[in-house]
């Protein structure tokens, strides 16, 4: 058995979109060994810039579609920054913390994670207006995972 | 140990009654004057001692929780902060610590929780005088790891172990942190942490352990038939609970990276061998516990694939003789 890279990268992929943590592969010469348990220490390291900013493409072609597109808008992404299973609710039953197209202040609580009973509130770092939630409820998601996109005011 | 703390082990274990000095001088095989000197020593540190003429001295009244016993009968030196009635130790935690109002590992404990809480929302539910209600507040020095499936498996076994030298009874666990006696739930763990806002990064955590040393009065029919309590009739002074406690706590928390505590978590836990659900994500997992790792996460044999679970809960727990009732 051999795979060739693009084999291998649809493998990765499958893997990061799945539950599996890792696996392994074993034939003869060929071996292949996918990954994610990297995660389990949280290291409060000084820096960490984790925000990134999202710009909207902008390319010619698009502007050509969207003669009157209005200036590029610039969203913020709020990330995971934990491996977990993300809670977009403060409880079962209760309603969601955002929805598309709610405000948000700075501070403001829009999903907890959860690993190992490690609950860990996640905060705006940013005001605005919830444009995307990229995240469904009690997914798993691993470190980085972009989870809203926020507009600014 | 010295005379000061003999009397106050000696008053812990007489809690509520009173003591005459004459008692207390051929318990400790000490003068009376001794007892005296100390009894004035101890109420100048802040300790409440009652002392009425002919009959003795009574520490407190009741079952009352208070620090001066507490820091007297540990061996650590972390802060304490004492509630009578408090929302949450864990909520009040989480806040002090974003404030900075808490910068060293400070244990917080409460008489009663009036907004207890478990796992994603549920409610604990923390009545006066009958459990204990503890946050500890650990603020991380910048660079410090933490690895949180271990520190929330090591505060089980660490929890049992004070329970052990203080009660005399053996907690067991339901992975990852329900602490249960006579398959009853008698406890949990909520580990929480606190992202610094500049920097996105866990900056402390807190570690939130609720006992119903009783089994607490006026449960829903829900968890009436799932809670339970340690012992009938509490004989051992809460003060003596929470000192093995913190001592108990600071220990693990000093080398619990090295998971050295697993074999005992492992042992006692009751999830292993058994086929268990477990709600992973959006997924439930069904088959069974074969091991829990050196993470502390659990690895569950579904007849196909192994698949190592690391949040989530386990649903149901399917025991030979259907004993377990959490």
């Amino acid at each position: 058995m051999s795979l060739n890279i693009d084999e291998i990268r649809s493998l990765m992929t499958d893997l990061e979109n799945s539950s599996l943590r890792e696996f392994k592969i074993n034939d003869g010469d060929f071996s292949l060994h996918l990954s994610k348990n990297d995660q389990a220490t949280i290291v409060n390291t000084p820096a960490a810039p984790v925000q990134t900013q999202v710009q909207e493409p902008s390319t010619i072609s698009e502007i050509e579609e969207h003669p009157l597109a209005k200036p590029v808008k610039v969203g913020t992404e709020i990330v995971a920054p934990m491996v977990g299973t993300v809670y977009l609710q403060p409880k079962p039953d209760a309603p969601m913390f955002k929805a598309v197209g709610d405000k948000v202040s700075v501070g403001e609580t829009v999903a907890v994670i959860e690993a190992m009973k490690l609950m860990t509130e996640i905060h705006s770092d940013v005001a605005g207006t919830v444009s995307e939630i990229l995240v469904e409820n009690e997914e798993v998601v691993d470190y980085n995972k972009p989870l809203y996109v926020i507009i600014s005011d | 140990m010295k005379t000061d703390e003999r009397i106050l082990h000696f008053f812990a274990e007489h809690e509520g009654e009173y003591l005459s000095g004459e008692t207390l001088a051929k318990n400790l095989d000490i003068s009376r004057a001794a007892v005296w000197k100390v009894i004035k020593k101890l109420t100048e540190q802040g300790h409440t001692i009652d002392s009425q003429h002919h009959v003795g001295y009574r520490y407190q009244s009741g079952k009352v929780l208070s620090v001066p016993m507490i820091k007297q009968l540990a061996h650590s030196d972390w802060q304490i902060k004492l509630f009578d009635v408090i929302d949450s130790t864990n909520t009040y935690a989480k806040e002090a610590l974003t404030r900075g109002d808490v910068t060293k590992p400070t244990m917080i404990i409460a008489n009663q929780q009036i907004g207890g809480r478990g796992r994603l929302g549920r409610t604990f539910v923390s009545p006066a005088d009958t459990g204990l209600y503890i946050s500890l507040a650990l603020p991380l020095p910048v660079g410090t790891s933490v690895i949180p499936g271990l520190l929330t498996t090591g505060t089980a076994v660490a929890v049992s172990r004070a329970i052990k030298e203080t009660i005399g009874i053996e907690l067991d666990f339901k992975w990852v942190n329900d602490l249960l006696f006579k398959n009853y739930k008698v406890g949990g763990i909520l580990t929480e942490a606190v992202m610094d806002f500049e920097s996105q990064q866990v900056s402390a955590i807190v570690v939130g352990i609720g006992l119903n040393l009783q089994k607490p009065q006026n449960l829903d029919a829900t968890l009436k038939n799932k809670v339970g309590g340690m012992v009938e009739h509490l004989t051992v002074s809460r003060n003596v609970i929470v000192a093995a406690l913190l001592d108990e706590f600071v220990k693990l928390y000093a080398e619990y990276t090295d998971g050295s505590f697993l074999t005992a978590y492992r042992q006692r836990n009751i999830v292993i061998n058994q086929t268990v659900t477990v709600k992973y994500g959006k997924e439930l997992v069904t088959g069974i516990a074969k091991a829990i790792d050196e993470q502390g996460q659990l690895l569950v044999d579904t007849g196909d694939v192994i698949r190592t679970i690391n949040s989530g809960e386990v649903l149901k727990v399917q025991l030979p003789n259907n004993s377990y009732h959490g």
